[in-house]
């Protein structure tokens, strides 16, 4: 690899002031948070605009040199480190927010444009209408989010956020425009149907097929009326039982379960390894929305209804909410503002942050969270669990978190030998990592259908030939 | 003022206690009113435990519970925060959700330190 020539290429395109090679800038793009092995890029490159990616891509192409995108790098995954180094390609620089069609509700967004940045735009300028929010910082791209079968506080109603995308446009490996969706016929990108799916060719496939450079995703209407209520369970089979009824209500937006460490960690207990044998096992958040009172109070009469069934038959404590939680604890107002930025996850000594996040049965809740929690408390770290429910309560987000010192070998040892017995523990139970890193694509990549496998590889050989995009991830 | 001793032990009704307090002793009134407080309250939410410790003007939470304390209150977690919020401690005992015993007195002191209405 040629690369100051490479690199007086890319100038030529994006000028010496947008492309680096120097020492501290290759560092800073190298790693992220998590324990994932850093590596080093050749050149990065910041864009802003679809032509400037276009050629880049081109050079790549000719070149053979692998090329790696990234937004934020706020994933948890070690998803945009530079498998294979070569090009970085940040796109944080095109942060347009290109059209938001309010009377057929979607938004066009370029890859920079932030959750922050949309909420801050649909607040002033589109009140009437909202988009979901993860527990992630404002920070974190909406692309990247729905590219990688992301969720958010809308994820029970809606499912993932990939399945919100409408279209996208995307510059292949090869350095052709290719626009998906309803905008490869229409001027408005209203829906993925009736079209062939060619969409499914960017999401979840870690930019593998591409780079996409816009998308269209659906913008819901803001109701006017929203509460959220916890709840604390002392059970945690108990918790998910719960969350799987009262998904069953379809009274909801979102229905989550938190378990005991990150209810210590809202008080600034930065690693709680040990539970009182008295404390609640998991709080859950129900959050409903209405459009009047009426409405809202018929949602609650239901949800209350169902906590009381349920409260004959184990014990728990609730419904309390957050408003009166937030005036005891000023910090619980992490869980009451969109987007929640769980800041005692990412602020803390030892700075690293990983997790095993996966989709799967809510059926095999119960039995997989317990093997995670004791998997976790074997390591003797805090059994910190999310779950979700997805989609009407049709599947569960199931999540174990790990903070760790980043300068601590041991311990970055420690953390990805417990997530690979997280990953294998989950797959047991029927449940599939999301934005998978690759030793988690490692773990399964056998266990896949054979067939499906094959089609992989041949889809990633047609439309990258000579395997620049992102090379390794996938194992491709 | 008050302490906790490892605050990573303390559970949940302790860390909304301590909370609560940090908050609370910010007021030279409430300072006062433990100035020449020598006693131990426990505090049973739900399946938890806390014990309060007045002792030469500063407050200790610890978690579990002494043997002999000089007050307990015991409810549900839902009780005592209801209790925490500003809800009448009479109408509380009286329906039963919250149940006191030992020096009321100290209870008293107790309702005016642990409340975030005030």
């Amino acid at each position: 690899m040629n690369i100051s020539l490479i690199q007086t290429e890319l100038e030529k395109i994006v000028g010496s002031d947008r492309s680096f090679v120097d020492s501290q800038t290759l560092s800073d793009y190298s790693a992220d948070m998590t324990e994932n092995q850093p590596s080093r890029p050749d050149i990065v490159v910041k864009v802003n605009s679809l032509e400037e990616v276009q050629n880049i891509v081109k050079i790549a192409n000719r070149f053979k040199v692998p090329l790696t995108p990234i937004v934020a790098g706020t994933n948890v995954g070690g998803l945009a480190i530079p498998l294979e180094g070569g090009i970085v390609v940040d796109l944080k620089g095109m942060n347009r927010i290109l059209e938001i069609n309010e009377p057929d509700m979607y938004a066009t967004i370029e890859p920079g444009v932030s959750f922050g940045q949309l909420k801050e735009t649909l607040d002033q300028n589109y009140p009437d209408l909202i988009f979901g929010y993860p527990l992630a910082p404002p920070q974190v791209s909406v692309l990247c989010n729905c590219l990688m079968d992301g969720l958010c506080n809308l994820s029970y109603r809606y499912g993932t956020t990939s399945e919100w995308i409408t279209s996208l446009e995307a510059v292949l490996p090869t350095g052709e425009i290719v626009r998906t969706g309803s905008a490869a016929l229409s001027a408005y990108p209203f829906s993925r149907a009736p079209l062939p799916d060619l969409t499914g060719l960017f999401i979840g496939w870690q930019g593998t097929t591409g780079i996409v450079t816009k998308i269209s995703v659906l913008l819901w209407p803001k109701p006017a009326l929203r509460r959220r209520l916890f709840l604390l369970f002392y059970d945690l089979s108990n918790a998910l039982e719960a969350i799987r009824s009262l998904s069953r209500k379809l009274v909801c937006d979102d229905l989550a379960g938190l378990s005991w460490p990150i209810g210590k960690m809202i008080f600034g207990i930065e690693k709680p390894t040990e539970k009182d044998p008295g404390e609640p096992a998991m709080f859950a958040y129900i959050d409903f929305s209405a459009n009047d009172q009426a409405e809202l109070k018929a949602k609650e009469q239901i949800i209350r209804a169902d906590i009381l069934r349920m409260k004959a038959q184990f014990k728990l404590e609730g419904p309390i909410d957050v408003d009166d939680l937030i005036k005891i604890n000023p910090d619980f107002s992490k869980f009451s503002k969109f987007p929640m930025t769980l800041d005692f996850l990412l602020d803390h000594s030892g700075g690293g942050l990983t997790w095993v996040g996966s989709y799967g049965p809510t059926s095999n809740w119960s039995e997989a969270a317990k093997s995670g929690e004791q998997i976790l408390s074997a390591a003797n770290l805090p059994p910190t669990v999310v779950v979700r429910s997805m989609k009407g309560g049709h599947f569960g987000v199931l999540r174990f978190i790990i903070t760790f010192n980043k300068s601590d070998s041991t311990e970055i040892e420690l953390v990805r030998h417990t997530n690979a017995k997280l990953c294998e523990s989950l797959l047991q139970f029927g449940f599939i990592p999301y934005k998978a890193p690759v030793w988690a694509v490692r773990q399964f990549l056998d266990r896949l259908d054979p067939g499906f496998l094959k089609l992989l590889r041949q889809v990633k050989a047609t439309l990258d030939p000579n395997r620049i995009m992102n090379p390794g991830r996938w194992l491709l | 003022m008050f302490y906790v001793e490892e605050p990573e032990k303390l559970n949940l009704i302790g860390l909304f206690v301590m909370r609560i307090l940090e908050k609370n002793l910010q007021n030279p009134h409430n300072v006062n009113r433990i100035k020449n407080l020598k006693a131990s309250i426990v505090i049973n939410a739900g399946e938890m435990s806390i014990t309060l410790v007045f002792k030469e003007g500063q407050v200790k939470i610890k978690r579990g519970q002494v043997e002999k304390s000089d007050a307990k209150i015991e409810g549900s977690l839902e009780s005592f925060l209801k209790f925490a919020l500003g809800a009448s401690p009479i109408r509380l005992i009286i329906s039963r959700q919250i149940k006191i015993s030992g020096n009321p007195l100290l209870l008293l002191k107790l309702v005016k330190l642990m409340r975030t209405d005030i």
